[in-house]
């Protein structure tokens, strides 16, 4: 029977947190508590940790310049997201990708000329019928 | 002081005017918000200098989306929306370690002491316990206004407030019963 008591008192003590009760809920609540009364001082003090909560609210200062740099972050991001922003940045990507493109146009019409240009290449020659110059049989004949 | 979401019915002309980019009509509405939205993000973040930049952040991007905005009347919710979601995200990125005792306010002795007291507990809460248990505890929000603001069913509201309720408490306990 305690026990079942016990938890009335806990659910309704929750519930005055929770809501405002019904004048039933406060009576019995009130008779539970003078019934109890280690209990109902644990659940005064469970309760405090709310009224602290509440009491302890933070008031901050307002700033007065506040208003002005909102507005001012406000211009600055409506430029952000307008064209006037994104057109340098435009117009230097154009630039870059002509510059590529010629670049790039450049390279592909001048490398079939080299490959067709043979003087280049490494090519085999007979050479059965070349005379050699012994340079040291040369001077001693002399 | 006033609490809950504001929903001022002459607020509709004037975002109408704000989407024109009528610099007045944004002037008329920080002003008119300002002082709450940054009050609730003090208060889930404990750190009034850090809220002002929240709220800051907040307006600027509900004046963005204004555009898209289809309910003119949830312009309000929009915002508080806004920042609370920035301020679970910075909740999020703390350290664990990280103190958040902000000393600005001119409270003495005792009164300081609890504070340190709160904020030490609520540090404890994970960012949507403590956002949910903020808003209904201290800036009186009511259960659909909480839902709206975190954008989560009022039952989920109703099951976090119960959970963060039983955490606190039992923190609080736990906290008190140390010796000191």
């Amino acid at each position: 029977m305690r026990k079942f008591r016990e938890k009335q008192l806990k659910f309704l003590a929750r519930e005055s947190d929770a809501r405002n009760l019904t004048l039933r809920e406060s009576t019995r609540l009130e008779k539970l508590t003078s019934e109890m009364p280690d209990l109902g001082e644990l659940m005064n003090f469970e309760a405090m940790s709310l009224n602290l909560l509440r009491e302890t609210a933070v008031e901050p200062q307002l700033d007065s310049s506040f208003n002005a740099r909102v507005i001012r972050l406000w211009r600055v991001d409506q430029q952000k997201n307008g064209l006037k922003y994104w057109m340098p940045a435009a117009c230097g990507a154009f630039v870059a990708i002509l510059a590529l493109l010629s670049i790039m146009r450049l390279m592909t019409t001048s490398t079939p000329e080299t490959w067709k240009n043979h003087k280049s290449e490494a090519r085999r020659v007979d050479t059965s019928n070349l005379i050699l110059i012994d340079q040291d049989s040369a001077l001693r004949a002399k | 002081m006033s609490y809950g979401i504001e929903r001022p019915q002459d607020d509709l002309v004037w975002i109408e005017r704000c989407r024109a980019g009528d610099e007045t009509a944004l002037n008329y509405l920080i002003t008119r918000h300002r002082a709450r939205l940054i009050r609730v993000a003090a208060n889930i973040l404990r750190d009034a200098h850090e809220a002002e930049d929240v709220a800051q952040e907040a307006f600027i991007r509900g004046f963005r989306e204004l555009k898209n905005l289809r309910d003119d009347r949830a312009f309000a919710g929009y915002l508080y929306r806004i920042a609370v979601r920035i301020c679970m995200d910075r909740l999020r990125s703390r350290k664990p370690s990280q103190a958040e005792f902000d000393a600005g306010t001119s409270d003495k002795g005792n009164q300081v002491e609890n504070r340190v007291v709160i904020q030490k507990l609520l540090a404890e809460l994970t960012p949507e316990l403590r956002a949910t248990l903020v808003l209904r505890e201290i800036e009186q929000f009511s259960y659909e206004e909480v839902a709206e603001a975190m954008k989560v069913p009022v039952g989920t509201v109703r099951s976090r407030l119960h959970t963060a309720r039983e955490r606190f408490r039992e923190l609080w306990l736990s906290a008190m019963s140390e010796p000191q």
